[in-house]
């Protein structure tokens, strides 16, 4: 049954996507608060170390090391929200960037290309450990709203899966701005002028989205 | 799974060998089936052989180690294609007399492709600034043991041949681009 986004439940299960905010690391790194996190002049080391370690030059893996760790560590916690799964995540994560170290192309952008593989591992990471416990969703269904009928709460459910999977495929510029409009999430540093701005482009993107979907809206 | 910093460096350190060891492995896969077909048609298969295991264990160590042993990797086996060919193309060929003179042309594709190869490594090498030796070195051994079983062919005289075209060609290259 096709349904229209006006009636979606969304700061709920925007809470749940927020943690998808950096799905897509590179832009997740132009756009989110991660460009805070390394200025200039270490971007500019780690491109030179990265560039080292890929053509073979081991004296370059001990600085790659110190500019990498709190790099990795800051955007596992980031993303997964959980200091002790963030941790194991952000460990992963870091030996599967030094694993891939040689095939680094230096005249690509090294954060981006760090941040993709760090990405990639802590959503392989969430995934199997939301097979193992229960998701959101089921947790949801553990706790029924007491004065829903089982009708309504199957079909919030839809609906909030319909919207989480429209959401799923937005830059986490877009929804970070879509979180704050809705008061979900802190107000980015932005002129009004800006988010404003950004946020026309979101719910923009969030209309075709779900248009693409459900053929409606 | 949390482990203290240096437990992690160490963890790190070893995960980015065993990258460089897999992409090594990879890079050199190609040359299995190359040098399983030199083996097949070489005079001596136990010669095709001994080089083919020296020219793919030499190119997986010489990417795993990098910097100019692994920038030596590509050209080093492009030049040795010179001494490959050129032989294998010959080996049918009858001698060539000038006079009373005779010499298989087997033997001259060996100096010939060992003065191509020699030309290629020293111009790539006269070009750097630093490592030139080890360059020479490292895509010199790679060049000339892709050629081997080709002149195989002419026997001794056709590997002598190589590596004194080789070194023929590589000489003068150098010394043109010796820096002052």
């Amino acid at each position: 049954m096709p349904v229209g986004l006006p009636l979606l439940p969304l700061p709920g299960l925007l809470k749940h996507h927020r943690r998808n905010a950096a799905r897509f690391a590179p832009r997740a790194e132009r756009r989110s608060n991660y460009t805070g996190r390394m200025d200039a002049t270490q971007r500019r080391q780690l491109q030179d170390v990265l560039a080292r370690l890929a053509d073979g030059d081991r004296a370059a893996f001990p600085p790659a090391f110190t500019l990498l760790w709190p790099v990795t560590r800051a955007f596992a916690r980031s993303f997964l929200r959980d200091e002790g799964g963030a941790e194991d995540a952000a460990q992963q994560a870091l030996i599967r960037v030094f694993l891939r170290a040689a095939e680094f192309d230096a005249s690509r952008p090294a954060l981006p290309w760090v941040l993709g593989i760090v990405a990639n591992e802590c959503r392989t990471l969430r995934r199997q450990s939301q097979r193992r416990r229960e998701g959101p969703l089921e947790e949801a269904d553990a706790h029924p709203d007491p004065g829903a009928s089982p009708e309504e709460g199957a079909r919030r459910r839809d609906l909030e899966r319909a919207a989480f999977a429209a959401l799923n495929g937005l830059p986490a510029a877009d929804v970070e701005a879509i979180l704050a409009h809705i008061g979900a999430a802190e107000r980015p540093d932005l002129p009004p002028a800006t988010l404003r701005k950004r946020l026309e482009r979101a719910l923009k993107r969030l209309r075709r989205s779900w248009s693409e979907r459900h053929g409606i809206l | 799974m949390e482990s203290s910093e240096p437990a992690l460096l160490a963890r790190a350190r070893r995960a980015y060998e065993r990258g460089r060891l897999e992409a090594a492995l990879w890079r050199a896969a190609p040359l299995v089936p190359i040098a399983a077909w030199t083996w097949s048609w070489c005079r001596y298969p136990a010669l095709a052989a001994l080089c083919g295991v020296a020219l793919v264990a030499l190119a997986v160590a010489f990417s795993w180690r990098g910097r100019v042993w692994g920038r030596a990797v590509v050209p080093g086996l492009a030049a040795g294609l010179a001494p490959l060919v050129l032989p294998f193309l010959m080996r049918g060929a009858r001698d060539v007399c000038v006079g009373e003179m005779c010499c298989s042309l087997c033997l001259l594709g060996c100096v010939g492709g060992g003065l191509v190869a020699g030309v290629l490594v020293g111009r790539r090498a006269a070009s750097l600034r630093d490592g030139r030796g080890t360059f020479l070195a490292a895509a010199g051994a790679l060049a000339l043991l892709a050629g081997a079983p080709a002149c195989a062919f002419a026997g001794a005289m056709g590997l002598a041949g190589l590596l004194l075209g080789f070194a023929g060609g590589t000489a003068p290259v150098l010394l043109a681009r010796a820096p002052a």
